[in-house]
Parts: structure tokens; sequence; C-alpha cells
């Protein structure tokens, strides 16, 4: 498997790491911010354990590096509360001097890494940075292909997290429900669960629930004997039985008819189908992967879907979040996309430049990955000078530029202080999550990434309702603010 | 006398830290002053500042300072006075001139 990756720093375009150093001394601490923004790390400093679990409480860190000994208080006792509030974050813990109880201690409460300041502050952050798996640029010339798995591209958590559930899935044969809007891979997905089992020399098949009439699919998903309907001229295996050992990729499954939706159910109890007009039993091992970008809890509830089958599809969930909800992967993929297109037609165009990266990142993709593939491959034929143009990419978007322009500060203006920067940057990106969202905290969390208790607390202090935001139509509302008509701007 | 040899930061290969070296390096003989006037009055804050003393030279790229910085600490914990520690301190006033020794001229503060 390819080892996770986050690559960043300036000539990415990636978002940094963020690291928190806590250390009462603010010399060092100082020298620490140095290096490690020097490495394309983002850092913070805190000077006492209960400012650290201030910005703990505030913001996500990859990791923190944590002295041992800050004044009249340990260190180690801020361990608990950085863990019970970002548990994805690593500790690393420094002392001024070497001491295998402290150290034991420090891993015992659950800290990864343990440094001591004699080894220089530059060697700290190199190691610090391999404990975070992170590379820095000079490393960029690994090619964006090998940072994925089973066709899945990205160093966001999101895509890591579905990158390893793959991973711990394929070896299974349960049924894998995969869910995601349009354009964000579950086939993808399907076929790394597949490749990645032991069926893998065994046929895949995927079919479209939802594309074929109701009587049509039946037929091609059981098969049919001779004689059982009108153009039923000879017995025709269905794919159920053609992938007997293989991957089945039910695709589009909120699409199902309900009467199908019985007999599904009944194929993935007993495992055997029966043709359409037959009467014998056909004996299938097939596993079956269900997508959607149905809401199938809610389809359920609206009669429109079986819960009996829901709860049966579903044993193994893989949820592919959408490509506006992990904006730091758009720099790979359009590092691969690139080189995909360059290759096909054979054009040498560059790496689009900061300004065009940012417009890249700030747009919304409603069609996700898809979407920017054919972006880029529209990019790529329309070039002319070897760079990547806004014109060339949004091409036909008309005077609706699809980006949100107010990413892009006009360098003319008076810059605001960066506390009212950042405050205007949440309270927008806020706005948005929950006209996305449709109010809804629990789905605003997932989109960002961040944990509920995190964005309530956001939500408190930039003194917003989610109630207000209920009722605004979801992804609709998201379109028109996206187009450019969002006046919640600061 | 002896001519000093400069005592060179690890960091000095590494680019924009000049001013944080110089900042450290100039604040250190009040921070010896500190850490002597400590040793009669109060051991647990000199070890404190030892302590401390100890990390940042590390830190900043002095391992032969943070080294002497931390047998001085042990010494104090072990209870033992700034006379007791006359030599280890001498060593670290010279440590001092020496880092200060090696700041780049060009730069200056």
């Amino acid at each position: 498997m390819a080892r996770p990756i986050k690559m960043f720093g300036p000539m990415t375009g990636l978002t940094a790491a963020r690291v928190l150093i806590v250390d009462d001394d603010e010399d060092l601490s100082a020298l620490f911010v140095r290096v490690m923004e020097s490495r394309g790390i983002e850092a913070r400093a805190a000077h006492t354990a209960k400012s650290a679990c201030e910005w703990i409480s505030r913001e996500p860190f990859d990791g923190v590096l944590l002295d041992v000994s800050l004044g009249d208080d340990n260190g180690l006792n801020a361990m608990e509360f950085l863990i019970a509030e970002q548990p994805q974050c690593k500790i690393m813990v420094l002392t001024a001097h070497s001491s295998v109880a402290t150290a034991v201690e420090a891993m015992r409460r659950g800290a990864t890494g343990f440094f001591t300041k004699d080894k220089g502050c530059d060697k700290i952050v190199d190691e610090l940075m391999q404990l975070l798996n992170l590379t820095t640029v000079s490393d960029k010339a690994l090619s964006a292909s090998s940072l994925g798995n089973h066709g899945m591209l990205g160093v966001s958590p999101a895509i890591r997290q579905v990158i390893s559930s793959i991973d711990r899935m394929a070896a299974v044969d349960s049924t894998v429900l995969i869910t995601g809007e349009s354009g964000t891979g579950k086939e993808l997905v399907a076929r790394g669960l597949h490749s990645g089992s032991g069926r893998k020399e065994q046929p895949f098949a995927a079919v479209n629930c939802g594309a074929i009439p109701e009587n049509l699919l039946e037929s091609e998903l059981f098969g049919h004997r001779r004689g059982s309907f009108t153009d039923a001229k000879f017995d025709r295996k269905g794919i159920f039985e053609m992938c007997a050992d293989g991957t089945l990729l039910l695709d589009e499954i909120g699409d199902m008819p309900l009467p199908l939706q019985v007999k599904l159910l009944r194929v993935l109890q007993d495992r055997e189908i029966r043709p359409v007009g037959g009467n014998e039993a056909i004996k299938v091992a097939t596993r079956v992967i269900a997508a959607t970008h149905r809401n199938l809890e809610e389809e359920a509830r609206a009669g429109r879907f079986r819960w009996d089958l829901y709860y049966r599809l579903s044993v193994l969930h893989v949820d592919i979040p959408p490509l506006r909800g992990r904006r730091d992967d758009i720099p790979v993929l359009v590092e691969h996309f690139l080189k995909t297109f360059n290759e096909r037609f054979d054009r040498k165009v560059q790496f689009p430049r900061p300004e065009i990266m940012a417009r890249l990142q700030a747009y919304h993709w409603p069609g996700n990955v898809r979407e920017l593939q054919n972006t880029l491959e529209r990019g790529v034929v329309l070039s002319k000078d070897g760079e990547l143009s806004i014109e060339d990419l949004f091409v036909g978007h008309g005077k609706t530029m699809p980006v949100r322009n107010e990413q892009v500060p006009d360098a003319n203006a008076t810059p605001m202080s960066y506390h009212g920067a950042k405050e205007g940057f949440e309270r927008q990106y806020v706005t948005q999550l929950l006209r996305y969202s449709n109010g809804n905290v629990s789905e605003a969390a997932r989109i960002s990434g961040q944990c509920r208790p995190q964005l309530y607390r956001i939500l408190n202090r930039l003194g917003m309702n989610p109630d207000e935001f209920k009722g605004h139509g979801g992804s609709d509302a998201h379109h028109v603010s996206r187009m450019g008509t969002d006046s919640h701007a600061p | 006398m002896a001519e000093l040899i400069p005592l060179l930061s690890e960091l000095r290969s590494v680019q924009d830290f000049d001013s944080l070296l110089r900042s450290f390096v100039t604040s250190l003989p009040l921070k010896v002053a500190a850490i002597r006037d400590a040793m009669s009055s109060s051991p647990e804050v000199a070890a404190s500042l030892l302590h401390k003393l100890q990390g940042s030279a590390g830190g900043y790229g002095y391992p032969t300072i943070s080294h002497v910085v931390g047998e001085l600490e042990k010494g104090v914990k072990d209870g033992k006075s700034a006379i007791d520690l006359h030599d280890g301190l001498s060593t670290l006033d010279e440590l001092v001139r020496r880092a200060q020794l090696g700041l780049d001229p060009a730069i200056d503060a």
C-alpha cells in the first residue's frame, strides 16, 4: 500500500500541516515556529498548559510539540485534554534532557514521540515531520499517482480514511454500501474493493440500476429462461451468475424499483438466484457492492427503499466526501490529470500558477472529481502557451464565473487585520456550510472534517444559530451562493 | 591569554535564523547573571532557569552550552553552591563569549 504522505509547501499549493508548540520558553518557541514555517508547517505557540488547551479547543492540529516542564506546570498534565479534544493529533513530548522515566510516562499517556531539546531545533522538526508522515516539497517529484491507492488520489484525511476503509474491507465478503455524490468515484472504490480482494481474478461487473427499465433489470441481474417473455428466444445468464465468484456493483441502488428490491434481498439472504421464467435456484457467491448518491435512510423513511434491504446492504459503509469537502486534494488531482492529458494530447501544459490554483480550490465542484477531470481536459486542450487560464478552464460558464472572487484579495485594497480576516473567512465558510447542510450541524461537521463539538464552539464564538439555516433548500442554496450571489461575505 | 575560538550554532547554516540566533546569544549574559543571582538566593529558581537554558541552548544549536548547563543544573539540585560550581560557571561564561564571537558580524543587531 502506498504510504500516506501529506505533501505541502508553497510550491504545491497544499495546505500546510498544523503544529502547536507548547513551551514556556518564548525564545525557543519562536525558533520552533520559524523553523517549522520555513518548512511549510503552519505553527502556533502556547507558553502555558492553559493556553495550549485553548488553542486545542479552537483549532485542529496535526501535531503538538509539548514541553514537559512548563514553569510550575507539568506539560504531561495537559495531555489528557489534548487527546480527548483531538484524538487524531499526534503529541510529541519535548524535554530539556533525556529521562527514561519521563519518556515512559509520556508514552503511557498517549504521546507518539519523545525529543530532547539538545538535539537542536532543526533535527527535532525533521523527526517531527517523519512522525507526522510529512514530506517536504523536495519530494514533489514523487509521482502523484503513487500517492493514491486503488486509483484514489489525495492527501486529505478524508480520502486517506476512504483508502484505509478499502484496505480493511477488501479482504472480506461482506456487502458494502458506497455513498457519495455523483462524480466522487464510487465505482473506483468498488473496483478497489474487488482488486484488493481474493476475487480479483474473477469478473467484476457494474450495473446502473437507475438506467435500466424494471423488467429488463430483473432479467439483466438474474437472467431468464427461453420463452419467459416475448423476446426471450434463448436462455440467458444474468450478471449475478456471470459474477458468481466475482464482484457485482449495483450502482444507483437507490433507484431500484421496490418489487426488485424484494428479490435482491432474497438473493442476498439465500445466496441463490432464480432466473426470470425459471423454477430452479442457482447458487451464487457474488460479492455485492451497492452505491448511491441518495440518502438511503431518508429514502427508506419515505417508503421508497426497503429498510431490511438497507440494513443488509450497509453491513460495511464507505462514504466518499465531495471534492469541496477535501480541497487539499485538488492540487494532487490537478497534477495527476495534467500529466494524463499532457500525455494524451502531447502537450506540456504547466502546473497552474498559484492564483489559478486558488480559484480551482475555491470552486465548489458540484460534479466533483469527474467535473475537475473534464475541466482539466478542456484547459489542456485549449491552452495556447503551455499555461492554464481561468477562461479556458471555465469556458462555457458564461459571465457567472463559478469561482468565489472574494477568495482572491484585491491587491490594492487596504488589508484588514489578521483576526478580522480570519473571522470573516470563518463566518463566510460556516455560513456556506450551514446553507449547504440545511442547518444540519452533524452534516456540516462531516463536510468540514471537524468534530461536532468543535463546530458548535465555532458557532458560539461567531454568534451563529444553525436553526436559522434550516429550510434554505440545502445544496440549491449552496449553488446560488456559488454563482456569486452570496451576500454573507463580511 | 589564549585567543577564544568562536562557538558556532549548528543552526548557522539554516537561512533566515540569523536574527533569532543573535537575539538568543545576546540575551545569554543576562540569563547567566540571573542564574548566578538565583544560586545564592533560591536554588529552586536557579535549577528552573538552568533547566530552561539547557533546553533552549540545545534548541538553538549549542549542544555544548546545553551540556554544561545541564551539569550545573544537576549540581544545584545536589545542593552545591555557586562557589562549588565555580568551574562550571566559568566554563559557561567562556562559552557565552565564544558564542558571541561566533555571531556573524555582518548582521548588525
